[in-house]
């Protein structure tokens, strides 16, 4: 098990990363997610021992290894850019690691075939790395750091070099590998979908600090602040405060107009102000006033977005603030909802959709 | 490669260094090699006629062990100036990148002076009443001067010091382009500072090793100039001899034949040395 406490990294007067505290659990796909700059991959330099941590500790099974060089980790990293030595070959590069270790002949011949088998390179040992596409680089990266069976796996950013449609498919292989070898990943990526789509739980950085960790389901249905809220998914944010509160629901009056009831309690007092967000697929548009388990607010359309499997509607509400609503087409077309530009709808949400932010 | 110029405009290109090679090497070479065939006029000329008498004079043990000599020294040259410029350019390879490029302008900077000053200036300061010499005695280490100059040990450090910018400057080149991640790789496979150095830098390096090895051995074998500022009657190279054989002896068909034999050898050299020690890696772009 990996735990950091604390760990803090400044440069001068920079604090890249600011008292992260986190606990990855063996076998787990763990994500850091953040736009670039964050602090996400100087945590994962300092867990590499590519970094010395200003403060605080990084923990492998108990004990400290923040004062350990980078060869005696436990620990692999995969490089953004690969780092794929040019003069050695594919083999070459594979083995380095078991090279360095000592390791029997033998053994090493095995292990490389296995771990070649294993990214799907079987084949190609003899080729060097620019006689190999990013996507075949990147396999072979992937490879040398896993052939080395280490504790945990470090993976920066690793596909973000690649083609999308590569990019996707190599996604799924990485996620079906790391559940085959049952080695700990960490993984920093700036792409909310492949953190979605791969990761056992995420942690979401900003400004060097973490500023939400958990499951996707629990980042993209119930984010905590409104920096998470804003970055996963697309939001529609409304100011409010908190009118009254009971032990089942809430009322909550947004942008000191519009009265709108959330079937969640929150921990705050009346009069308390607060920050309401739904997302665009929780919203539906209809030309009847919203029903008992429902809220409702008016708005005009103003534009339409076509997306293919869906369409944005941007309505602009009475006070000039704009909402995005986004309706799935082909449920729209079995229904036969057609709506007109200039035209007022009611914006229709379930009272148990929505999350309330405290600000 | 480039497919949008066809193969006849591509050979166009070629021609202006064609041309300047044609007239400026091959053509003056071939005149050598003809002089080298010639008989000698005693008055200092060349007379028309054909002889391989120079090269017969070569063979002579004297010549051959001023070439061995020659050979000996561009080698322990090049050797000394590689083992000065490696650390050197590696230092400025990993330095932030304000020093890099302070540190690249004092290598260039001896440029600006002409090399027959630069050398002359050695004089003033392994002299017998040079720079060294009379701070040393004056501090009272030594009570006679040291025998510095006219002699091998200034030729090498007339030479060595001549070389370094064309040894550090080829290596920063090929140190300069290494991502740094490629150390951070292998540190993170398990390699120390030293294995990392041995088994990924120095190959990486080797292109510009073998680039400033090339520039650095070369013109040293046939230099003239610091073995006769710097070094002992005795301290004779090829390049003496042959430029002696021009001027003052008045011998221009042994003179062409001493150059034939050098720039052929050289040449051999050259080749057996891009063929057996595989320096731009061609050998792994055979294994394709």
């Amino acid at each position: 098990m990996l735990e950091l406490v604390n760990l803090t990294k400044r440069y001068g007067d920079v604090v890249a990363v600011d008292r992260v505290s986190l606990k990855v659990e063996q076998g787990e796909f763990f994500c850091l997610l953040g736009s670039s700059g964050c602090g996400k991959t100087t945590v994962l330099r300092l867990i590499a021992g590519f970094e010395k941590r200003t403060d605080g500790r990084i923990l492998l099974d108990g004990r400290d290894l923040a004062d350990d060089p980078p060869h005696r980790r436990d620990v692999n990293t995969v490089f953004q850019s690969y780092a794929l030595f040019p003069h050695l070959t594919v083999y070459e590069n594979i083995a380095y690691g078991l090279r360095v270790r000592k390791t029997a002949r033998n053994e090493i011949e095995g292990r490389v075939g296995d771990a070649l088998a294993l990214v799907g390179m079987t084949g190609l040992e003899r080729r060097f790395p620019d006689q190999l596409s990013g996507g075949q680089q990147q396999r072979v990266a992937l490879a040398r750091a896993l052939v080395n069976r280490p504790r945990i796996l470090l993976l920066d950013e690793p596909l973000s070099a690649l083609d999308m449609k590569i990019a996707e498919q190599t996604r799924l292989e990485l996620a079906a590998l790391q559940r085959q070898v049952g080695i700990t990943f960490i993984y920093v990526t700036h792409n909310q979908t492949e953190a979605l789509a791969l990761a056992d739980r995420i942690a979401v950085m900003h400004n060097g600090v973490i500023e939400q960790c958990g499951t996707p389901g629990e980042i993209y249905d119930h984010p905590k602040t409104r920096f998470v809220a804003d970055f996963i998914g697309s939001m529609n944010f409304f100011d409010g405060c908190v009118a009254s509160v009971s032990d089942r629901d809430c009322q909550l009056r947004l942008w000191d107009r519009w009265d709108v009831v959330v079937d969640k309690p929150v921990a705050l007092a009346a009069g308390n102000p607060v920050l309401f967000c739904l997302r665009p697929e929780q919203l539906k548009l209809s030309l009847l006033p919203p029903r008992d388990f429902e809220n409702g607010i008016p708005g005009t359309l103003r534009r339409t977005v076509y997306q293919g499997d869906a369409t944005l509607y941007l309505l602009e509400l009475r006070n000039g603030r704009i909402v995005t609503v986004s309706q799935n087409n082909y449920l729209a077309r079995l229904s036969r909802d057609f709506f007109d530009l200039g035209d007022e709808y009611q914006i229709i949400w379930s009272r148990s959709s929505g999350e309330t932010i405290r600000v | 490669m480039c497919s949008r110029w066809p193969a006849s405009e591509k050979q166009l290109l070629l021609l202006p260094p064609g041309l300047w090679l044609f007239f400026f090497f091959v053509l003056p070479l071939a005149i050598v090699i003809f002089f080298s065939l010639c008989p000698q006029d005693i008055h200092g000329g060349v007379l028309p006629g054909f002889t391989l008498e120079h090269y017969r004079r070569i063979a002579d043990p004297l010549y051959v062990g001023i070439f061995v000599q020659s050979l000996k020294v561009a080698a322990i040259t090049t050797m000394f100036t590689l083992l000065l410029a490696y650390p050197t350019a590696y230092c400025m390879a990993f330095s932030p990148k304000r020093t890099k490029m302070l540190l690249m302008f004092l290598v260039i900077l001896p440029f600006g002076t002409n090399f027959l000053v630069r050398m002359y200036s050695f004089v003033n300061i392994l002299g017998a009443d040079g720079v060294i010499n009379t701070v040393l005695l004056r501090l009272g280490i030594i009570h006679e001067p040291l025998d510095l100059i006219y002699n091998m040990l200034a030729v090498y450090i007339g030479f060595v010091y001549g070389n370094l910018p064309y040894m550090i400057l080829p290596i920063f080149a090929a140190l300069d382009r290494m991502d740094v991640s490629l150390l951070e790789a292998s540190m993170d496979l398990g390699a120390g500072p030293v294995r990392t150095f041995c088994r990924i830098t120095l190959p990486y390096s080797m292109p510009g090793v073998a680039a400033g090895i090339v520039f650095v051995f070369i013109p040293t074998l046939g230099n003239f100039v610091v073995p006769e500022i710097l070094g002992g009657a005795d301290d004779i190279l090829i390049g003496n001899v042959i430029s002696r054989q021009f001027l003052s002896s008045r011998n221009w068909p042994f003179g062409s034949a001493l150059s034939a034999t050098l720039v052929f050898g050289l040449m051999i050299l050259i080749t057996m040395y891009i063929r057996f020690c595989d320096p731009m890696g061609k050998k792994r772009l055979a294994a394709m």
